[in-house]
């Protein structure tokens, strides 16, 4: 996933068509909850962040107050806010230019800038992946929205394992370097213990203590170093 | 679900999102915050995968994905193509789904 300008228009077209089929299945599922194609298609494009649209539809149709929708829904967005860190110095200055890249902070695209060994191509990877999931994140709900009792079990077209598959892809050139995988073991391990016990969210933003606790550690470190 | 509700949503995710591109540049050149930065989104994938994967509200699932997550993670370590990992998975939980009705 690094490489030229071409190499990185076909892995912002690859990941945007692979988000794209797991838009169906949001889409699918969001009809079945009783939302229209155009309100799905106007959550995907507006809040833009899928594993929250899932978690927010899902409390709905579950009988949950809108309260705890937005709840769940923001708490597992928070990690977004991480990874606008991430992102923030590879975009540079320029208001409009910062507004858009903060609507486009997500995943996929936060997983592709990430992969990149220099900062341009950081930032290439970032806007090319941002427009296509986009793009294609949302046509992909319109679609499953609209077609939807066909979809109606995204398991049988195996879609429900097409955004764990594409983050594992995300993820595995990172966990090379052992203090990394060392990092995000035990945050796996923080996150499944809290799952029975706390409420969706919770356990991905508990996530983010092992590497903070780390980066403290490391400063620390370095500040006894310097001495 | 409401309109108003969907836009309450949508704002809120954007506040978020925003948050990480309005702290001062000067805190983000700090070791701390950078190796916050660089740490966390690893770690929260990895999270993610597995809440995705083997998760449903408070409770642990065992569904078909899950071998399809593994035939991906297996791929993934191994340097597969993106879209062959993508493809591998999805492929592989919609076969035992069709094995198992």
């Amino acid at each position: 996933m690094t490489g030229s300008t071409a190499a990185l228009l076909r892995t912002a077209a690859v990941v945007g068509v692979s988000t794209g089929l797991y838009g169906t299945a949001f889409g699918a599922l969001a009809s079945a909850a009783g939302l229209s194609v155009l309100q799905a298609s106007v959550m995907s494009l507006l809040v833009f962040t899928g594993g929250s649209q899932f978690v927010a539809v899902g409390v709905l149709s579950g009988g949950g107050s809108p309260g705890t929708a937005l709840g769940a829904a923001w708490l597992l967005g928070a990690r977004n806010a991480f990874y606008g860190l991430r992102i923030a110095p590879v975009i540079g200055p320029g208001t409009a230019k910062r507004l858009l890249a903060a609507q486009w902070t997500v995943d996929e695209s936060t997983a592709v800038a990430s992969a990149q060994p220099t900062r341009a191509g950081a930032a290439m990877g970032f806007w090319f992946t941002g427009l296509a999931v986009c793009v294609l994140w949302t046509a992909g709900t319109a679609l499953g929205a609209g077609g939807a009792a066909a979809l109606a079990e995204p398991a049988r077209f195996g879609l429900d394992a097409a955004s764990p598959a594409a983050f594992a892809a995300f993820l595995a050139p990172q966990l090379r370097n052992a203090s990394v995988r060392g990092v995000c073991a035990v945050s796996a391990l923080v996150c499944l213990a809290l799952v029975p016990v706390t409420p969706a969210g919770v356990p991905l933003l508990a996530a983010a203590l092992p590497p903070a606790g780390y980066a403290v550690y490391l400063a620390v470190l370095r500040e006894g170093a310097g001495r | 679900m409401s309109w108003t509700t969907l836009f309450v949503l949508a704002a809120g995710c954007y506040a978020t999102k925003a948050v990480g591109y309005l702290l001062p540049a000067h805190l983000l050149e700090t070791p701390l915050v950078r190796g916050v930065a660089l740490l966390a989104p690893p770690s929260m994938l990895a999270a993610l995968i597995l809440v995705q994967t083997m998760t449903a509200g408070n409770s642990f699932v065992l569904e078909p994905r899950l071998a399809g997550v593994a035939v991906a993670v297996v791929l993934a370590w191994r340097q597969a193509p993106f879209l062959l990992v993508v493809v591998a998975a999805m492929a592989t939980t919609a076969a035992i789904t069709f094995l198992l009705r």
